[in-house]
Parts: C-alpha cells; sequence; structure tokens
C-alpha cells in the first residue's frame, strides 16, 4: 500500500494550493456568503460616499461657475479722472490664448433701445464684440442677432428665435433708429453679473475701444490668466486691471484644494483594514483548519496560496456585488453616474488591493503550535 | 521506518511539572505500539513530540529508514488526533484526499485512495456527505481514513478509537493494524483491547517509558 516512489513527489504543489483555496471559499456556504457581504458593503460604502461628497462638490463649484467663477473683468487703468480703454479686438482674440474658455468686449451706450412692436419698452444697450456669442453659449444667425436677458425676456413676453427690428434711440430729440430684421436670442447673463439683467445687448457692433473685457478661465488656468491679462491688455502701455467677477476672500472655497483635501479620498485605507480585520477574525476561528493542511505536509508558502486563492474568489465575489452596490447606491444618493462609476472602482480596487496586503501579511505569519490549535477547536 | 527515542523530556511552558523526564524507547520497522498509561502521563504530549506538533525540548526522537538515514518526522507521519479535526464545510471525500495530498498524490490518485479509505473504515456511500452532518464515530473514522490514505510510512493516531462502538472499531483496528505490514503505526490508547491488537506496549510512568510484552 505504500508508494515508494511518492517520497520523490512535491507535496502540496502551488497550483493543488490554489485550487484547495478555492475549493474552501465554494464549500463555505454561509460563511463565504458572509464573508462576502461583508466584503460588498466594505468595497461599497467608501466609494459611494466618496462619489455623493465629489458630486457635491462638482455641483457647487459649477454653480459657482454659473454665477461668474473663474471670470475676469479687465478694465483700464485710471488715468487723468478717466479709464483707460480696452482694445475689443485684442479682448476678442483673447480666447485663442491656451487656458482662456472664450472673452468679448462690452461697452455700455448712452442710448436705448426696444424692438419695434414693444411700444415703452425702453431698456439699456449694451455694444459687445463678436465673441459675446461663444461667451454666452449663443449660435449667431444669419442677418444678425440680438441678445435679450431673461429680465427682458419674463418682462416682455419675446421668445428665443423671434425676428426683431431693434430700435435704438440716442440722446432726447434724436430720431429713433429702426435696424434691419434680427433674430433674438435669450441669454443667461447671471455669469456677468445683475447689472445686465433687463437690458439688450448688441454683439457685432464693438469693433474698437470698450469699457471692458469679460474673460472666461477655468480652475487650471485662473492664476496664469490673471497674471497675464494685465499685459495683454495693456493701453498705452498701462496695464489693464483684472478683477474677479465674484467676490473672493479667505471664505471663498477653493474647489480644487477641496477636492484634493477632502478626508473621504482616503476612506478605503480604513476600508482595507478593516476587511484584513475580518479577514483576521475568521482565520482566528478556524485556526485548526490551518493546523490540520499543516500537520498533513503544508508549507507556509503553499498556506499562503491556498488562503489566497480562498481569499481571492471571496474577494472577487464581494468586490463584484460591492462595486454594484456602490454605483447603485452613489446614484440613488445623487451622486453623477461619472463620479459613481469612476470613485466606486477606484475606493473598491484599493480597498481590496489593501486588504489583500494583509492577508498576504496574515498569511506569512508562523502559523504557531499546531497542536494548540487543534486542541483549540 | 523504525522510530527512536532517547531521553525525552518535556515541561510545559506554563507549569512547572515535568511530564515526560527522559523517556527512552525504539519502535522496530513496520509493527504497530501501543502507548498505555495513566491520564496526565504525557502520551499524548510524548506522540505530539513525535510528530513535531510540539518542539522538541530535551532528547530526540528520530524516524530511521531501512537504509539506516533518519527522516524528519515531520515528513513521514501521519496523524489520527484525538479530538476529530476535520474541515467541517469539505465533504468525507475531501477531508480523506488532504491525506493523500500529503505525501504527494495527484487529485485522480487522491480521489482513488480516498474512496478505497473510506470504504476500509466502513463509510463506503459517504464520500459526498459534508464532515459537519457526520456523526462523532463516522468523523472519527474519517480521520482515520484520512490517514489510511496517506501513504506515508509511520502512523501516530490517539485515541483513535475513543469514539467507536466495538465492532466498528475493531474494523478500524484492522484497517489501521491489520495491513501495517510496511507501516510503523504507534496508538496512544487507555483501551486494553486495542493495545492487545499492537505487536507492542509502552508504558508511560512517572515521564519514563516501560516496556511491556503483550498480554
Amino acid at each position: 500500500m505504500i508508494c515508494r516512489g511518492s517520497e520523490r513527489r512535491r507535496v502540496w504543489p502551488l497550483g493543488l494550493a490554489a485550487r484547495e483555496g478555492v475549493a474552501t471559499a465554494r464549500s463555505g456556504r454561509w460563511t463565504s456568503l458572509l464573508v462576502g457581504l461583508a466584503i460588498a458593503w466594505i468595497v461599497a460604502a467608501p466609494g459611494a460616499a466618496d462619489a455623493v461628497a465629489v458630486s457635491r462638490l462638482i455641483d457647487n463649484e459649477q454653480a459657482w461657475i454659473n454665477a461668474g467663477g473663474h471670470v475676469y473683468v479687465v478694465t483700464g487703468a485710471r488715468k487723468d479722472n478717466s479709464e483707460n480703454p480696452i482694445p475689443a479686438p485684442i479682448c476678442d482674440r483673447l480666447s485663442a490664448i491656451d487656458g482662456i474658455d472664450a472673452s468679448f468686449a462690452l461697452s455700455r451706450t448712452d442710448a436705448t433701445g426696444t424692438l419695434s412692436y414693444i411700444p415703452g419698452g425702453r431698456v439699456s444697450l449694451y455694444d459687445v464684440s463678436a465673441g459675446a456669442l461663444g461667451f454666452l453659449g449663443v449660435q449667431p444667425a444669419d442677418g444678425g442677432t440680438v441678445l435679450a436677458t431673461r429680465g427682458f425676456v419674463d418682462r416682455t413676453g419675446v421668445a428665443d428665435g423671434d425676428v426683431v427690428r431693434l430700435v435704438r434711440r440716442g440722446a432726447l430729440g434724436t430720431a429713433p433708429d429702426p435696424s434691419d430684421p434680427l433674430t433674438l436670442r435669450t441669454v443667461d447673463t447671471a455669469m456677468l453679473g445683475d447689472e445686465f439683467d433687463g437690458a439688450l445687448l448688441v454683439p457685432a457692433r464693438l469693433t474698437g475701444d470698450a469699457n471692458a473685457c469679460y474673460v472666461r478661465t477655468d480652475a487650471a488656468h485662473d492664476s496664469a490668466v490673471q497674471a497675464a491679462l494685465p499685459t495683454l491688455l495693456a493701453y498705452d502701455g498701462a496695464p489693464a486691471i483684472p478683477n474677479p467677477r465674484l467676490f473672493e476672500s479667505d471664505f471663498t472655497v477653493d474647489y480644487a484644494h477641496a477636492y484634493q483635501e477632502r478626508p473621504l479620498r482616503w476612506v478605503w485605507v480604513p476600508a482595507a483594514a478593516l476587511l484584513g480585520l475580518l479577514w483576521a477574525m475568521l482565520q482566528w476561528f478556524r485556526r485548526s483548519h490551518v493546523a490540520i493542511y499543516a500537520t498533513f505536509g503544508m508549507k507556509p508558502a503553499a498556506r499562503l496560496v491556498m488562503q489566497l486563492g480562498e481569499w481571492g474568489v471571496l474577494a472577487a465575489f464581494g468586490a463584484v456585488w460591492g462595486w454594484g452596490l456602490g454605483v447603485v447606491g452613489a446614484l440613488a444618493l445623487g451622486a453623477h453616474a461619472a463620479q459613481a462609476v469612476t470613485l466606486v472602482t477606484f475606493h473598491g480596487v484599493l480597498t481590496v488591493m489593501g486588504a489583500t496586503g494583509v492577508v498576504v501579511l496574515l498569511g506569512l505569519r508562523p502559523a504557531g503550535t499546531l497542536l494548540n490549535a487543534l486542541k483549540d477547536r | 521506518m523504525r522510530l527512536t527515542a532517547r531521553d525525552v523530556a518535556y515541561t510545559y511552558p506554563r507549569g512547572d511539572h515535568q511530564v515526560l523526564a527522559g523517556a527512552s524507547f525504539e519502535i522496530p520497522a513496520g509493527t504497530s505500539a501501543a502507548i498505555v498509561g495513566p491520564s496526565g502521563s504525557g502520551k499524548t504530549t510524548l506522540l505530539s513530540l513525535m510528530g513535531h506538533l510540539l518542539p522538541m525540548q530535551k532528547g530526540s526522537i528520530a524516524a530511521i529508514d531501512a537504509a539506516g538515514v533518519e527522516r524528519p518526522l515531520s515528513d513521514t507521519a501521519s496523524w489520527v488526533l484525538q479530538t476529530v479535526s476535520l474541515l467541517p464545510d469539505r465533504t468525507a471525500l475531501d477531508n480523506v484526499a488532504v491525506g493523500a495530498y500529503s505525501d504527494g498524490a495527484g487529485r485522480a490518485e487522491a480521489r482513488r485512495r480516498a474512496i478505497e479509505s473510506l470504504t476500509a473504515v466502513g463509510l463506503a456511500g459517504h464520500e459526498a456527505d459534508p464532515a459537519r452532518i457526520l456523526s462523532g464515530g463516522e468523523a472519527q473514522r474519517v480521520a482515520i481514513a484520512r490517514a489510511l490514505a496517506s501513504h506515508r510510512p509511520i502512523i501516530l493516531a490517539d485515541e483513535p478509537t475513543g469514539q467507536l462502538d466495538a465492532r466498528t472499531s475493531a474494523t478500524v483496528l484492522e484497517a489501521m493494524i491489520g495491513a501495517h505490514g510496511e507501516r510503523t503505526v504507534v496508538i496512544v490508547t487507555h483501551d486494553p483491547e486495542v493495545a492487545e491488537r499492537c505487536d507492542l506496549v509502552l508504558e508511560l510512568r512517572d515521564g519514563v517509558m516501560h516496556e511491556r510484552s503483550r498480554a
């Protein structure tokens, strides 16, 4: 019955040890199910929480941008009780510079304006350069465009796409000057400031000097653009003055910093530690299993591979389950889809990788006194 | 495989009682030996030292093959433990196969040996039963089958028939001792009938081994 030749064969090759670990996971029934469930929640929760937090941050930042964040209002330097003008063509061309999203020049006119079929509806008129269309996200129309702000639309009932004639009136006593037919576009000017609400903006009329240049950039280029604007829009060698459209102070939220420094960014670390603790507890309760294998010749390397085999099955099962749970949970709590998928994946992968490190460290520990392990069952 | 022990002494770390005080004996290759003695005399401790489940403190125990070469006991002995130590969620067949894997059997061979061993201890037909649903006696027989499935030349058994009735006990002893021909079998037992079936009876008293002939 004794197989003499067997003494030369390798005992517990790693492939067999791995299969034994997989078989343990598969036969574990309730234990495996509960461990898988715990892994799923521990994988799901950090990513979902972070996705919700980041989505709120993005929403807040978007609201701030919509209100004029990353917009600079550039005016000329004061000189002899007046301001230097801003060269409109240069202002318009700033959008070609890397880091500047859009720009246009604006001048308040002395004239008032109304639409030919709205009696008595005179409002302030602003001449703007052609870049205003891109800045405000408006498609130009053949034959010319006039931009109606939200307040004007609410007050007069005009609609986007209406064909109108703009009647421009200068100082008292001057004759009205009706324009050719123009296509009316409605625009949201919250980004520019409340003072424009209710007014009409007339694009393409401004080609010379302007009162101000509106420049929109982004978080990554904000500082660089602010630094460059005085030189870019200098007039007669005098640097222009860029002012942030929104008031900024020490209490202004720095969204880029808030994203980088958010505490939940590292939440996968305690999650991985918790998973490692869970695995350590499982190994403690099942220390007799390890002792049985060790008693029957399994060496530490094979034992580690066996445990990794079992962990691999449970972690894969739990991680897939947890990923789905995390993404659905994050979406249900109002996270954006992109953030839900990205951050649940990010935290899930790091949590499982960190926990796998703990599993390896635990597996490298000596099995202890096998007799005690077997008697302690 | 011949077993020799020289002046084996052991004191448990958390106590000053010396369990073994210079026990020496020799068990020839291919024989069965019963280690008997009163409770607390150190039988299980001695067996654990033989199987390297406890670290040796003093003295030596060696397994020597036919060529006179000393072999590590941890690689040459298989176990039947006093407490029934099975993997509860695995089937009886899987548990027994662990014994076969211990000396390098592949999966097919381990399965074949496991079926043979389960049959030898009267558990044919229980191959697919999870260990957790087996009775105490069945579980003990699975543990014995596991040792039999291993072709290691030494079997160390601690009270292997403690939970078995007389008829089943005779069956498993026949499987373990009766066919020992090429194996050295060491059994710790309180049961005189088990000791009676062994070639050699070693009695532990006061930490020292006394060999006595079979009755």
